[in-house]
């Protein structure tokens, strides 16, 4: 037999409104992920070309290159097409991983674009300048630029001494400021020969700060260089790691009688992952849905307390066997449960609709953080419907948790404002007044939660009055409070 | 004792509405609960069944506090309240088994008896009604068969035939009858001491919040005094005078009620006729319940 009171908590639970809030839980998730996506892919498109044609005589060009997603992934499967005048398609291959293929010359000197399609993305690169460049030097670069050097004699920090002997171009891509894993994508063109390619070994190392060109040759000193491999290909890539307490990369070619350098400054760079984190846990991501999700807990308070209470329904499954605290026990569980539940499922819909779209989704570490956030605030949010709703006179709940609602969900950033003119703070204080006021919203978990998300990329300023402690306790004060308040006058009801 | 309230006194805010109520109901008893509108039996059963906490005093059903052993006394406890509500949107069907889950029945056994039940109590055709559909009677019959899931031996009816159709009252008399045999304990309430005649064992009278009077079915009976309907075509001082002599006459309109005569009616009409008065009509009234209550709680009509 089933206790009275666990099949009560099982009736509340199991209820299409309960049931109907999980899977609006999980829609939100799956919507985040694609508002997410969405903006995510315009800063780091998913398709994305590195190549570079080289004329192989008999009026063909040979395209060696690498299709690669937003993380720098190569792409097992994906299409070029070259387009023409009029979106006429006039070549379209199939490539994948680091390709090698051959085009008629006359259709690339056709085509005004490369269109890359890979199955999550699609990006145009614009074929600038007379492609008889070719004719001129022999090959010409295809796709996403990086940082090059040695194009021709007499170019920038190239002694004039120099005849370029070969065409090199390094690319990064920063993956993870935290782990430093990043991507270096390389192309190179042997000039003396562009038919054959390149033969260097490649090294690479890490200077300070404050370089901007670039150590020049013979200060490569402080560098210590390690070996990232030989090129012995006209395209290569690399996952390499970052030191955070270094800012450029350094990466040297020498072999036979060539020998070069080029530097990337990579702390300006925003990382993929902090991107990724930035817009999930920004304001247009998590704090959009932490808006909103609110308000199915008010309509749960409603259902479960409220509503019966108020019609007097209440009062006949009181005469069952079980007592008041049973009745407030278990409904209140039935929706607190909901509460923790429905920021994970959401938080997995969000990250399972990613890995879908994107192929990686957050970190465990963030995504627990925002899931707690969400656990706190909802539950805390909940709890205080749950007390009106148990508390106040049944004909005025809705009135009184929507006039809330709209308090601490809508107007409190506006309030923080009023407070901090009122305070004569100025504007400067309103960052740190805002997670201040933080801990008297029931609300306040879940922006500190998305605060150190983004922090932890520093997609935020720091805020010295965010504090994960502060808001577990302020949360866990908001939950017991209402909790018992809400009992105790629940209790001495007529 | 299978019902016993024990000094229970009730205040709604400042008001007190019980004070020291205490009576029992014994196995096997049919108890009803009379008093006027307002007396104060509602908040006494709501009591009684643990809906309702009591300021101060207790109720034992079964031996078991409803205040601070709820969860056992309400499984020995049967209630149809006065005004059932139900949540609107269940059918009758589905929230009777709702109900029954609370007892530990469930699935198919708590709908075969849900089907039994409510037939039994006449909605044997509107099982799959919502009960937001369900009219005051049928909520009341509906209340009635959810009081009778777990076959509890103490039995709460408030004001339970207000509301039912001439059919449900005869259903409902049947019940008590049955349940009596079966030496259930049972307390119904009324404030019509009339409807509670045929099925009481005794009265427990409450007014103001007090109870003022305990009597079984006979005493009450002994108590109606019987009374004479004279129709006479003068009516005077003098006539008063001399029926004042012969009891406790009452003047409505053109119509004399004379209560507990102390003649037999063949004498009063002799004497009247005597003094001259054309008497047209006399009969004997049935001896009035309704008297004896007002009398009881002292309140004059
Ligand atoms: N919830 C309540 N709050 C305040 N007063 C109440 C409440 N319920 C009943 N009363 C008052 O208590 C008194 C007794 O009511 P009740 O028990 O319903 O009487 P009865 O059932 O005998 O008609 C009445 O004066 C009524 O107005
Ligand atoms: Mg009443």
């Amino acid at each position: 037999m089933l206790a009275p009171i666990l099949y009560d908590f099982k009736r509340a639970l199991l209820r299409p409104a309960t049931l109907l809030a999980l899977l609006l839980f999980v829609l939100g998730g799956a919507a985040l992920s694609y508002l997410v996506y969405g903006t995510f892919i315009n800063m780091y498109p998913q398709a994305n070309l590195y190549a570079v044609a080289v004329a192989s005589g008999n009026d063909t060009v040979a395209i060696h290159g690498i299709v690669y997603d937003a993380y720098g992934r190569p792409v097992d499967s994906a299409t070029l097409k070259l387009v023409g005048g009029g979106d006429t398609v006039l070549a379209e291959i199939r490539v994948g991983g680091i390709f090698h293929v051959e085009v008629p010359l006359g259709k690339l000197k056709e085509a005004s674009k490369i269109v890359v399609e890979t199955g999550s993305g699609r990006e145009e690169y614009r074929l600038l300048g007379p492609v008889s460049a070719i004719d001129k030097v022999g090959f010409m670069p295809l796709g996403a630029a990086g940082v090059s050097r040695s194009l021709a004699p007499g170019e920038g920090g190239v002694p004039e001494m120099e005849i370029a002997k070969l065409y090199f171009e390094a690319k990064m891509i920063l993956v993870s400021m935290k782990s430093g894993e990043s991507v270096l994508l390389i192309r190179a063109v042997n000039l003396t020969d562009p038919h054959s390619p390149p033969h260097v070994v490649l090294e690479y190392g890490f200077a300070e700060g404050g370089v901007v060109s670039g150590p020049r040759e013979g200060e490569t000193g402080s560098i210590h260089y390690r070996r990232l491999g030989v090129l012995d290909d006209y395209v290569a890539y690399y996952r390499i790691r970052v030191p955070g307490n270094a800012s450029v990369l350094v990466i040297r070619y020498s072999g036979g009688n060539v020998s070069g350098e080029v530097s990337i400054t990579y702390s300006f760079m925003i990382p993929v992952e902090a991107a990724y984190a930035g817009v999930v846990a920004g304001s247009t991501g998590i704090s959009l849905f932490a808006q909103f999700f609110p308000i199915i807990f008010l309509y749960l308070a409603n259902m479960l307390m409220a509503k019966p209470r108020g019609s007097g329904a209440l009062e006949f499954i009181l005469a069952r066997p079980v007592t008041r605290w049973d009745i407030y026990v278990t409904r209140y569980s039935a929706g607190a449960l909901i509460a923790v539940v429905a920021p994970l499922l959401f938080i997995a819909a969000m990250m399972a609709t990613n890995k879908l779209l994107l192929g990686v989704t957050m970190n465990m570490d963030d995504a627990l953080v925002l899931a707690l956030g969400l656990m706190g605030a909802m539950t805390a949010f909940y709890t205080l419907s749950y007390m009106l709703a148990a508390s106040i006179k049944p004909g005025r709940y809705l009135t009184v948790s929507i006039l809330l609602y709209v308090v601490f969900a809508l107007f409190w950033s506006a309030i923080a404002l009023i407070v901090v003119m009122v305070l004569g703070a100025g504007y400067s204080a309103l960052h740190d007044t805002t997670y201040a006021m933080a801990y008297f919203n029931p609300l306040g978990a879940s922006s500190i939660a998305s605060y150190l998300v983004q922090r932890d990329y520093g997609a935020v300023a720091e805020a010295s009055t965010a504090s994960p402690w502060l808001a577990t306790l302020s949360t866990l004060l908001w939950i017991t409070l209402c909790f018992t308040i809400g009992y105790f006058r629940f209790r001495s009801q007529d | 004792m299978a019902i016993e309230f024990r000094d229970v006194t009730k205040y709604f805010g400042k008001k007190r509405v019980l004070e020291n109520v205490s009576f029992t109901v014994e196995k096997g008893e049919v108890v009803g609960y009379v008093g006027l509108n307002g007396a104060g039996k509602t908040t006494t059963i709501r009591i009684g069944v643990g809906v309702l906490r009591p300021s101060s005093g207790d109720v034992l059903v079964e031996g078991y506090s409803v205040v601070r052993e709820k969860r056992r006394a309400s499984m020995h406890i049967g209630w149809v309240p006065e005004y059932p509500i139900f949540e609107q949107d269940f059918k009758a069907l589905d929230y009777f088994v709702y109900l029954a889950g609370y007892y530990g029945i469930s699935g198919g056994e708590a709908r075969r008896l849900g089907r039994r039940l409510l037939e039994e109590v006449g909605l044997g055709d509107a099982l799959d009604k919502k009960l937001a559909e369900y009219s005051q009677g049928m909520k009341k019959r509906f209340a009635l068969a959810v009081s009778m899931i777990n076959e509890p031996e103490n039995y709460f009816f408030d004001e339970v035939l207000n509301g039912l159709d001439p059919q449900g009252i005869a259903f409902f008399r049947d019940l008590v009858l049955r349940l009596k045999r079966k030496g259930c304990a049972i307390l119904f309430s009324s404030h019509i001491l009339s409807e509670v005649e045929n099925l009481a064992d005794r009265v427990v009278f409450i007014h103001r919040g007090r109870i003022v009077a305990v009597h079984t079915m006979d005493e009450i009976k002994g108590m109606a005094k019987p009374a004479l309907r004279i129709k006479v075509g003068r009516i005077d001082e003098g006539l008063m005078e001399t029926l004042k002599s012969l009891g406790e006459p009452e003047r409505k309109g053109r119509i004399i009620v004379l209560r507990n005569p102390s003649r037999s009616p063949d004498e009063i009409l002799r004497i009247l006729v005597e003094k001259g008065y054309p008497v047209e009509a006399m009969a004997p009234v049935e001896p009035s319940l309704e008297e004896v209550f007002f009398r009881i709680i002292g309140e004059r009509r």
